[in-house]
């Protein structure tokens, strides 16, 4: 399971989001490649503007 | 002066003042988020501050940033650090004319305690957790999301995805063309503040 395909699954669109899987922060470039290991904790955090 | 300071804090909390004292905490931005930050941990008695941003004061930014009139034209951070020496001499600060990138996050925020996001771009944003949390993962870090508009009070929240923060309301963006207003923006800028002495606080007495 890569992040592109959960986030296709969940029909998450937001472009603006930080993905963390365990304590890591996985970037863009990586979304298609790495596997999310079993039982793995994925956060995603859509990010709002303004400040 | 001494007797000064020591009648300036002499209403702060004896237990709690030595931590913040020796805290140093980082405000990347220093805008309607950051000034307010600002204000309230300088006045809360932090003992350093180090504030990062690179724009000028426009008269648009007085609906919700804590500069004033005359000062419209300056240079944000130049602005701020007067303003700071004016209500709290007693700390250090220390001021970054620069636009953060992930060149230079560490070389102006290595040494911070905490490090509180104070972007309005969700680019900036994206790019500040992403960097902080490989850089410097067990740091702590406190971004505002979502706290454009006015009212729904109850919205507002404080979340934790390990030392990630997140404070606002996470949904509500500012309209094309319209900024936050002062006291939506106010609110959440000292959510993240109080929270950076809940966890400075916290911290010390995990290690007593």
């Amino acid at each position: 399971m890569t992040i592109d395909r959960i986030l296709e699954i969940m029909n998450y669109t937001f472009k603006m989001i930080v993905v963390k899987v365990d304590d890591e922060v996985v970037k863009k470039e990586q979304y298609k490649r790495k596997i999310i290991p079993e039982g793995a904790n994925v956060r995603i955090i859509h990010l709002i503007a303004g400040g | 002066m001494e007797e000064l300071e020591k009648r300036f804090f002499s209403k702060h909390d004896p237990n709690i003042l030595p931590t913040l004292r020796k805290s140093v905490v980082g405000i990347a931005g220093a805008g309607g988020l950051g000034s307010n930050v600002a204000f309230a941990l300088a006045r809360a008695g932090i003992g350093k501050l180090i504030i990062a941003d690179f724009d000028r004061i426009e008269p648009p930014d007085l609906n919700r940033q804590q500069y004033f009139i005359e000062q419209i034209g300056e240079i944000k951070v130049e602005a701020l650090l007067k303003s700071l020496k004016r209500i709290n001499p007693f700390s250090n600060y220390e001021i970054y004319h620069v636009k953060i990138d992930e060149k230079n996050i560490s070389d102006i925020f290595a040494n911070v305690d905490i490090l509180v996001e104070a972007f309005d771009e969700a680019e900036m944003k994206k790019m500040i957790i992403e960097c902080w949390i490989s850089q410097f993962p067990r740091k702590p870090i406190i971004v505002a999301s979502g706290l454009a508009g006015f009212g729904k009070n109850e919205k507002l929240h404080t979340r934790k995805i390990g030392n990630l923060y997140i404070c606002g309301d996470e949904e509500t963006e500012p309209e094309e063309g319209i900024s936050p207003m002062a006291p939506r923006v106010g609110i959440v800028a000292n959510m993240q503040a109080n929270l950076v002495l809940e966890l400075l606080i916290k911290k010390e007495a995990v290690h007593k």
